[in-house]
């Protein structure tokens, strides 16, 4: 059975949860773990200080902020209100599909 | 951390690839136009119980069946289902067997009946793609030489190579470090040594090599519908090198003797 390496995750790139407590929300790939493994953050939940570590399978990709991604590549700092702002596009727009739906359930955390 | 086997356990390695070796002779017997792809299935799992062995597959991040049956434009992890497979199918079948503890993988394609020349090249140059790989399983080669090998083979047939799925290390579990794409530069990537046990797997696509994974969860299609094929054998690295699935060292229902 071929092992599954999915659509490689890069760090920059924006994705949503599909598993675990945070599921349905939008994260950003802070650091590449090996394996199959990567830490996200979300600035607010899982901040700068505190990456979430994620199995990619559980992680399907929206997007990408070239932004950060070029922050992070030149070793500069980030705060959790660049992340936030970073991901509010995705947010948004994930939040317009639920509204065509008609139901919201919130983000919980 | 890619674990280095020590002889003790290339033996039951061996074990594992010659009972997943008899599996593969199972299916292949038991492919034919006609049979639902859920029979197939249950032939194999069958065969497994006879082997006093288990199911590797079975329960694998969920997967839902014994064997992986993919057909035509089906990639691989293809769930066995009430469709029944039909003259002109290409079929690729992905199966293996864990016993005491250690994995064996093995995976190949057929085409039933007549099919296009060009798919015909399609099923022979995966399988040269595979022997390729296998071929630079040596001690002192790098993974890149295997990944390089099996693209190279690839290129010279103008077939993709899917690039989301790749071969693995095999051990305790079905997969392990290191990663073995089918894309790749020689000399790159983790140094081979003895001891090491890779599944090498090389999928090919007749079209372009973009995949997707249907709503099942599990099944790969390439997103243009070209055909697509499998190979794979579990192979020690050794010079040289040594192929743990080959071939049942023993009629298959004599398989569980001395377990136990």
């Amino acid at each position: 059975m071929a092992e599954d390496i999915g659509p490689p995750l890069a760090v920059g790139d924006v994705a949503i949860s599909l598993r675990g407590r945070d599921r349905g929300t939008v994260v950003l790939v802070w650091g590449i773990l090996g394996g199959q493994r990567v830490a996200v953050v979300d600035g607010d939940v899982h901040p700068l200080r505190r990456p979430k570590p994620k199995n990619v399978r559980h992680l399907r990709r929206l997007g990408r902020s070239e932004e950060l991604a070029h922050r992070m590549a030149v070793g500069e700092r980030l705060t959790d209100a660049d992340v936030e702002r970073a991901l509010a596009p995705h947010r948004q727009a994930l939040e317009g599909l639920k509204g065509e739906g008609g139901d919201d359930d919130g983000q919980g955390g | 951390m890619i674990v280095l086997r020590t002889e003790r356990e290339l033996e039951i390695l061996r074990r594992a690839g010659s009972i997943t070796a008899g599996l593969r002779e199972v299916a292949r017997r038991a492919i034919r136009p006609g049979i639902r792809t859920r029979d197939l299935d249950a032939v194999v799992a069958d065969a497994i119980v006879l082997a006093g062995a288990a199911s590797n597959f079975k329960g694998y991040h969920g997967f839902p069946a014994t064997v992986c049956v993919s057909v035509n434009d089906e990639v691989v992890h293809g769930i066995p289902s009430d469709r029944r497979l039909e003259m002109g199918d290409v079929v690729s079948v992905d199966l293996g067997a864990v016993w005491r503890g250690y994995h064996g993988d093995s995976a190949f394609t057929v085409a039933l009946g007549e099919v296009a020349p060009r798919v015909r090249e399609l099923i022979e140059a995966t399988e040269e793609a595979m022997w390729r790989g296998i071929e630079a399983c040596r001690p002192g080669n790098r993974v890149g030489d295997i990944s390089a090998a099996v693209e190279a083979v690839a290129r010279r047939h103008g077939l993709g190579v899917v690039r989301e799925f790749v071969g693995h290390g095999v051990g305790r579990a079905m997969h392990e470090e290191p990663q073995v794409p089918n894309y790749g530069s020689a000399g790159t990537g983790p140094v081979l040594r003895r001891g090491m046990v890779l599944a090498i797997e090389p999928m090919f696509t007749l079209g372009d090599a973009a995949v997707r994974v249907l709503d099942d969860g599990w099944t790969v299609v390439t997103v243009d519908g070209s055909t697509a094929a499998h190979f794979e054998h579990t192979v020690a690295v050794g010079d040289p090198p040594e192929v743990l699935t080959l071939e049942p060292d023993r009629p298959l229902a004599a398989a569980g003797d001395g377990h136990g």
